[in-house]
């Protein structure tokens, strides 16, 4: 490690603020839990899920760019791999939402079963101890891959073994499938499976690429304010590499708009009850707004902004996109929860909805800088690997997959 | 301009510089514009970064050409749809409102893909004044390898400053293979 | 780097694109040189079995015009056969072509090279064959046209909700750009055949086809523009054709077709089976015409791998499918994942499940990918499979849907299968056509690489190349 590498950026100076204000805001939490559980919790889950969101994201972008290479990816692989590290504090995170799993979820709500004939169809799927028992083998595998790419990645900067290369990109190919099918699971029991009178074949798939958008976005909003670190300020002065980034971004994005509007136009043009009543909870009441929103600013604008050279070019207006990106990313999920309710309940934003955001984000961001802080932002490997090319084309030694 | 150059620009189309490689070229090519000449092209079985702009060209119109083209696809396609399904013919299909934005979205798409595309190979073409079967400089015996492992830079004898002596001489200082006019 | 020596022939170094020692002359030679190669005895006898295929085709189609649709083993409730499984079989392998040419340039993956030219016209072909089965399903041809919307005396209009008019404008739109984006492509590589020409015709022709290119820099550029921006527009359009194609199902509320997942999982459907066939053609094209110096096993390696993936990503759909269908709590979707199980149809599901699921798994291994018998083995399977994949999604789906009163069976009779195989030999025909009188390796795109790759022989380059712009 070199001298210079110590001069911290002063985003790290966030860790403390970031977990007071977290711990804060869940006492807010906490103490709602007892006039109004039901939204205390929703909005813990909304917090739990948007961070849970960003940690998968990252690490699939880590994967991706194992198999893949490209200067792009060193630029933010620590932080990428750090956020893949948080699953463990993610999981026990989780212990709140399982323990108040008979408020948030149908399938272990026995009200909910009483009403429903569909909650009793799913029952043998959707026990609630077996639920969680997923959950607890989600965390396990999400936890062992995400501590085994960053471990492999500080060995492998240590000895520039090809070896330890390649078992990167077989954990990361493996990895790639894991997720898919884990999220994919997950997903329906966090999510899907609170909107009983619906499915969707693609659901676990337009929720990973969102969470792509999220992990995209957050690296790039990280790369800004790690700027003037000294190693990563030399490492993104080639514009081209943080180029890639927001090409990544621009097509996760456009990926996402995808998927989400062929879910909408089959059960929009399928019109059966069977399925239409997630996207009818969504569009009506107000809802339709956010609708709108999601098109527009999740979508439309980036997508426009993203289009032109200059906008990827310039690290500032790049991050200020992202930025924007992960805010609607918030906005996407509490669409995806709060407007799934039990026929009594309102299906409306409650003000503890973005109190939960603030709370599990605070918490998470501030674990997030220190477990970044503990080594080198850029990783040690990456002047050694990438042979810079005097004319701003960068090529990579070890063999692009 | 004195008679004698409007002779040789009648009868030359310019002297052609013949070179083996693209870094031989994009020497060449700085080198003779350095000197002044403006009306100077070069050709290449390989596309060359930087040498067009280096020869003095600014800038293509191409994308906003396709971009037009594109929006008006793709708006004209909507108007189809909701002309015909909302204006002139409505019918009700199980129930869904005739102006059925989301089933319209995918015709909406090809349409401004379908005039995008065509639009960009025929601005391609036109801007280059292609098709264009003869070209003065087919007449040297060496331009097939031109397509091959040639690299020909031409000064055109148009050029303000052309001169038969002068210019060869100019050419010469960059080393090419050969040297040879190239006739009308 | 080293300076390597010319004369160094075959490579199975990985990391080449191509072979080490190739020069802007040796590339343009050898590619150009197969046009010019006299006919062999061997491709004459492959062509023939083509044509004859074509010949069967023609009677097929000629008997179909004559007698209707009923030659066919279409009915009711199975009224989309083998024409349907058909089409999408041929517009799918069509999708790989594009990919490679659209998605791989923009991701600036320089090995595509050696295998978009005949990708590309692989997918006109497919294309082709494909745009046939709709209109002979049709059963009153000549009235195709109403497929068009323009104005008429009966005050009609084709019905913009629904998904088949969509796939007129995706298909055709589909086929233009195709045809576009191949063509510009070729300018170059024509000029380099007229200049290449032995005969006044062969001059002729290729002078008149290639526009009077002559390689000017500032027709360069401008033909750099309009090719990436083509490529941009082809690869959103690659996603959305198979994704209409998947729509035509999923807007039916038929248990089996009505599910979100169509769309991606079609799409990937599609490049898994394109990649497939390029397989197909690439390994006896590079033994044949001797180019295994242009097509490496880098090539085959990187095929295999993105095959792979697609082949997860619609293992994926799969489960997702038959999760869904279980999870939904609908008795007609989970009894329409049973049947498909345990049906009359099971051997025909189990088939598509061991080609396209089990058998990719073994390109995990590297030492596999690059054991060229292997892969050509393994892509006739997936062929086999996702033609099944088609069959069953269809006919599955159709023969046992809400009523039982009105379930059936589809039986294909010989019309059917003559029309298939008929389009085969058509696919081919026009292949094989294409690959003795146009260059099926991209020539200027080669020069290019030799000029990116080059072991030494220049200076380095100064200039970034067009890829990464």
């Amino acid at each position: 490690m070199t001298s210079s590498d110590l001069t911290t950026p002063r985003i790290f100076e966030a860790r403390l603020p970031a977990l007071i204000i977290g711990v804060g805001a869940l006492a807010i939490c906490a103490i709602a839990l007892f006039f109004d559980p039901l939204h205390a919790l929703r909005g813990y889950l909304i917090g739990w899920l948007f961070c849970l969101g960003i940690s998968i994201g990252s690490m699939c972008i880590v994967m991706m760019h194992h198999l893949t290479g490209g200067a792009w990816g060193w630029l933010v692989r620590r932080p990428a791999e750090s956020a893949g590290l948080t699953f463990l504090l993610l999981a026990i995170l989780f212990i709140p939402i399982a323990i108040g799993a008979k408020v948030l979820f149908p399938w272990a709500s026995t009200a909910a079963a009483a009403e429903s004939v569909l909650v009793r169809h799913r029952e043998p799927y959707f026990h609630t101890a077996l639920t969680l028992f997923r959950a607890l083998v989600f965390f396990v595998l999400w936890i062992v891959w995400g501590w085994r790419l960053h471990a492999l990645s500080l060995e492998y900067d240590r000895t520039l073994d090809p070896t330890i290369a390649s078992k990167l990109r077989r954990y990361s190919a493996s990895g790639l499938v894991m997720v898919f099918i884990t999220m994919s699971l997950a997903g329906m029991d966090w999510i899907a499976s609170r909107e009983v009178d619906w499915y969707s074949s693609t659901f676990g798939l337009a929720l990973i690429v969102g969470q792509g958008v999220a992990g995209t976005a957050f690296l790039i909003v990280m790369l800004q304010l790690l700027r003037n670190a000294p190693r990563v300020s030399d490492a993104i002065k080639e514009k081209n590499r943080f180029h890639d980034l927001g090409n990544l971004l621009l097509t996760v994005v456009v990926l996402w708009a995808y998927i989400s509007f062929a879910q909408l136009l089959v059960i929009w043009m399928g019109n059966m009850q069977d399925d239409i009543t997630w996207f009818y909870h969504r569009t009506h009441r107000g809802w339709k707004v956010i609708a709108i929103l999601l098109i527009t600013i999740h979508f439309g604008l980036p997508f426009i902004l993203l289009l032109f050279q200059g906008s990827k070019r310039n690290l500032r207006i790049l991050a200020t996109i992202a930025g924007g990106l992960l805010f609607m990313r918030a906005i996407d999920v509490i669409w995806m929860i709060v407007p799934s309710s039990r026929a009594s309940a309102p299906r409306i934003i409650s003000w503890l909805d973005p109190i939960g955001i603030v709370g599990v984000f605070g918490i998470w961001f501030s674990v997030f800088l220190t477990l970044l802080k503990r080594h080198p932002l850029i990783p040690l490997a990456f002047e050694r690997v990438i042979e810079i090319v005097p004319y701003g084309r960068s090529k990579e030694r070890q063999p692009a997959a | 301009m004195p008679a004698e150059v409007r002779d040789i620009s009648k009868r030359l189309f310019g002297l052609a510089a013949e070179f083996d490689s693209p870094e031989a070229i994009l020497e060449a090519a700085k080198h003779v514009r350095v000197q002044g000449y403006r009306h100077v092209e070069a050709y290449t079985p390989i596309p060359i970064d930087g040498l067009s702009e280096i020869l003095g060209f600014r800038r293509t119109w191409i994308p906003a050409i396709v971009l037009c083209c594109a929006a008006i696809g793709a708006g004209g396609g909507f108007f189809m749809e909701w002309f015909a399904n909302v204006v002139h013919l409505p019918w009700n299909i199980g129930g869904r409102p005739m102006n059925s934005w989301p089933a319209f979205i995918p015709i909406t798409f090809e349409m401004g893909i379908l005039f995008a595309g065509v639009s960009a190979t025929i601005a391609m073409l036109a801007l280059n004044k292609l098709p264009q079967p003869y070209h003065p400089m087919f007449r040297l015996d060496s331009f097939t390898e031109a397509s091959r492992n040639r690299f020909f830079l031409c000064i055109e004898s148009d050029d303000p400053l052309f001169d038969l002596e002068k210019t060869r001489q100019a050419l010469e200082t960059v080393h090419p293979l050969a040297i040879s006019e190239v006739p009308r | 780097m080293t300076t390597l020596s010319r004369g160094v022939e075959l490579t199975d170094d990985p990391d080449r694109v191509i072979a080490p020692g190739e020069t802007f002359a040796s590339v343009t030679d050898q590619i150009a040189g197969v046009v010019q190669r006299p006919v062999t005895w061997l491709f004459m006898s492959a062509f023939g079995l083509a044509f004859t295929g074509v010949m069967m085709l023609l009677i097929a189609v000629s008997y179909l015009i004559l007698k209707g649709v009923g030659i066919w083993g279409i009915d009711i409730p199975v009224a989309w056969g083998f024409a349907i499984t058909n089409f999408v079989w041929w517009i799918g392998i069509g999708h790989a072509g594009t990919f490679i040419s659209a998605m791989l340039l923009l991701m600036r993956q320089d090995w595509r090279t050696s295998i978009n030219r005949f990708a590309e016209a692989m997918t006109l072909f497919a294309v082709a064959c494909a745009g046939l089965f709709p209109l002979l399903h049709l059963g009153r041809i000549k009235y195709f046209y109403w497929l068009i919307p323009y104005p008429n005396t009966m005050g009609l209009w084709p019905q913009f909700r629904s998904a088949l008019v969509w796939d007129v404008f995706a298909v055709s739109t589909y086929g233009l750009i195709s045809l576009l984006f191949w063509y510009v492509g070729l300018i170059p590589d024509l000029a380099s055949l007229r200049d290449r020409a032995k005969t006044r015709f062969g001059w002729m022709s290729f002078g008149i086809l290639s526009l009077g290119w002559r390689g000017a820099s500032r027709h360069w550029t401008r033909y750099q523009t309009a090719y990436l921006l083509l490529a941009g527009l082809a690869a959103p359009l690659v996603v959305s054709v198979h994704s209409v194609v998947g729509m035509d199902f999923s807007e039916g509320i038929v248990p089996g077709w009505h599910s979100t997942i169509f769309p991606p999982y079609f799409v990937a459907g599609a490049i898994f089976s394109g990649f497939a066939m390029v397989l197909t053609l690439a390994i006896p094209l590079r033994a044949l015409f001797r180019m295994q110096n242009l097509i490496t096993l880098r090539h085959i390696d990187n095929c295999c791998k993105l095959m792979l993936v697609n082949g997860l990503l619609v293992a994926y759909g799969y489960g997702s499918e038959i999760y869904t269908s279980f999870y939904s709590g609908s008795v007609y979707e989970s009894f329409m994942t049973i049947n498909r199980f345990i049906g009359p149809y099971a051997v025909g599901f189990w088939t598509l499940i061991f080609c396209n699921v089990l058998a990719p798994q073994i390109l995990w291994f590297g030492s596999i990918r690059r054991n060229v018998i292997v892969v050509f083995a393994l892509s006739i399977v997936i062929n086999i499979g996702m033609w099944m994949e088609r069959f069953i999604i269809i006919v599955t789906s159709l023969h046992r849907d809400y009523l039982p009163s009105s379930w059936g069976m589809y039986h294909p009779t010989i019309w059917d299968w003559a029309t298939f195989i008929g389009t085969i030999g058509l696919f081919f025909t026009l292949f094989f056509l294409f690959a003795r009188l146009l260059p099926v390796i991209a020539m200027a795109e080669s020069r290019e690489m030799v000029h990116e790759t080059d072991g030494g022989v220049h200076p380095p380059r100064k200039m970034e190349p067009m890829h990464a712009r």
